[in-house]
């Protein structure tokens, strides 16, 4: 049977389900009747479902192809993941490897400045008395103890700089005396950060030091050139 | 979540989003299942579930799911499994597998199964040999869904009328194709 445009636009209404039930129960009785025209339609039917099928089956390798990449990328992921990760492990691990071994050395080497520590001379403040009790705890390695004295010594320093002499001369005196309290107190706490593994403090405070006209300036840029 | 209704709308519809969707929530479990039951190569499996897709939204196009007693998903795995029993040639385990009964997936005998899948294979291999603009035409009309306008639109040509006439050639072309064959 030679089919004409008006079929194919009738079967495609019927294949789409876009036919009303009047023109659809007529279809039907044509199919059921005419065999010539049911053949007609089956095979515009078949064409049309490999026509689609060709179409579904070039989404569907598409979407495969896509899942693979996907797939691909995926795996290789991880292993890019692992790579870092081991390599953020072993700095992480040599820096605290430098660390430690870097506290350590801090350590022994306030150990060795302490040993060295000589006993605060009294020049006539009322600081002294406490820089003597920092330097006993120093040398018992009582470095709790050490740190509260540090701490009551500075507030001692500050009363004392707030005292009014009579003259400007004993003022200034007074003034020298109270730096070198400070100087000493300095080089303590540098110590007992030193020996408390306090790293970054220690070297921060030992180079503030080692830059000022302190009595412990070589000391310090001793022991950070150590 | 999708409805299993929702998902056999987008099949009916050729929803791209959905059917890919659907292929690719579901291949994992059908890969694994297959493999792990009938002890299959990948490659073969790969090309069972494309297949068992296509078969899916071909049943889903001829109204052939009517009213569902199980889950889309199960069905899918019933036509892997028939489509598997049918290339391993064992039709005799397919008439009395209860699963493919239930499902009304056994609808014919082995030699009109054989006869059918024979005719469906040489009409791809014809249609996949359509070239422009035939094979732009036809897919806008019957895979996208366009209307005359668009596909007009689209293709450049100067009215609707002249697209009918052009998708009539290119319906005749194909069928004629298709009958020099069979």
């Amino acid at each position: 049977m030679n089919t004409t445009e008006k079929d194919i636009e009738l079967f495609d209404s019927y294949m789409n389900g876009t036919m009303n039930d009047t023109d659809r129960a007529q279809f039907e009785e044509r199919l059921r009747n005419d065999e010539a025209y049911r053949k007609a339609y089956e095979l515009h039917s078949e064409v049309v479902l490999g026509i689609q099928r060709k179409e579904l089956k070039a989404m569907l390798q598409e979407q495969e192809k896509a899942g693979q990449e996907h797939a691909t990328t995926t795996k290789r992921r991880p292993l890019v993941i692992r790579i870092s990760s081991i390599l953020a492990l072993a700095a992480c691990l040599f820096i605290g490897i430098i660390i430690v071994h870097d506290a350590f050395r801090m350590a022994n080497l306030g150990g060795d400045y302490i040993a060295q520590l000589e006993q605060p001379v009294p020049r006539g403040s009322g600081v002294e008395e406490t820089l003597a009790l920092i330097y006993d705890d120093l040398q018992q390695g009582n470095y709790s103890n050490a740190q509260e004295n540090i701490d009551k010594a500075r507030l001692l320093i500050q009363e004392e700089q707030s005292i009014a002499y009579p003259t400007e001369d004993e003022t200034e005196y007074h003034q020298q005396i109270l730096k070198l309290d400070n100087d000493e107190l300095d080089w303590y706490q540098a110590l007992v950060y030193a020996k408390t593994h306090k790293v970054l403090k220690a070297k921060k405070l030992l180079k503030q030091i080692s830059k000022s006209d302190s009595w412990y300036q070589i000391k310090a840029l001793e022991f950070i050139g150590q | 979540m999708m409805t299993d209704q929702q998902i056999i709308d987008g099949f009916r519809n050729n929803d791209r989003k959905i059917i890919n969707g659907f292929y690719a929530a579901n291949k994992g479990a059908f890969l694994n299942h297959f493999r792990n039951s009938y002890g299959k190569s990948d490659e073969y499996l790969l090309d069972l579930y494309q297949d068992s897709n296509v078969t899916l939204w071909e049943n889903i196009q001829k109204g052939k799911l009517g009213k569902m007693t199980s889950t889309l998903s199960t069905y899918l795995f019933a036509v892997g499994k028939y489509k598997m029993m049918a290339n391993d040639r064992k039709f005799k385990e397919m008439t009395t597998d209860v699963d493919l009964q239930n499902l009304n997936l056994v609808d014919s005998d082995a030699e009109e199964m054989e006869e059918k899948e024979e005719k469906e294979r040489k009409i791809d291999e014809i249609v996949s040999k359509m070239t422009y603009p035939c094979s732009d035409i036809l897919r806008m009309h019957y895979w996208e869904k366009l209307s005359g306008e668009e596909i007009a639109m689209q293709m450049k040509y100067a009215s609707t009328d002249a697209v009918k006439t052009q998708k009539y050639k290119c319906m005749q072309k194909l069928k004629q194709a298709v009958m020099a064959v069979f």
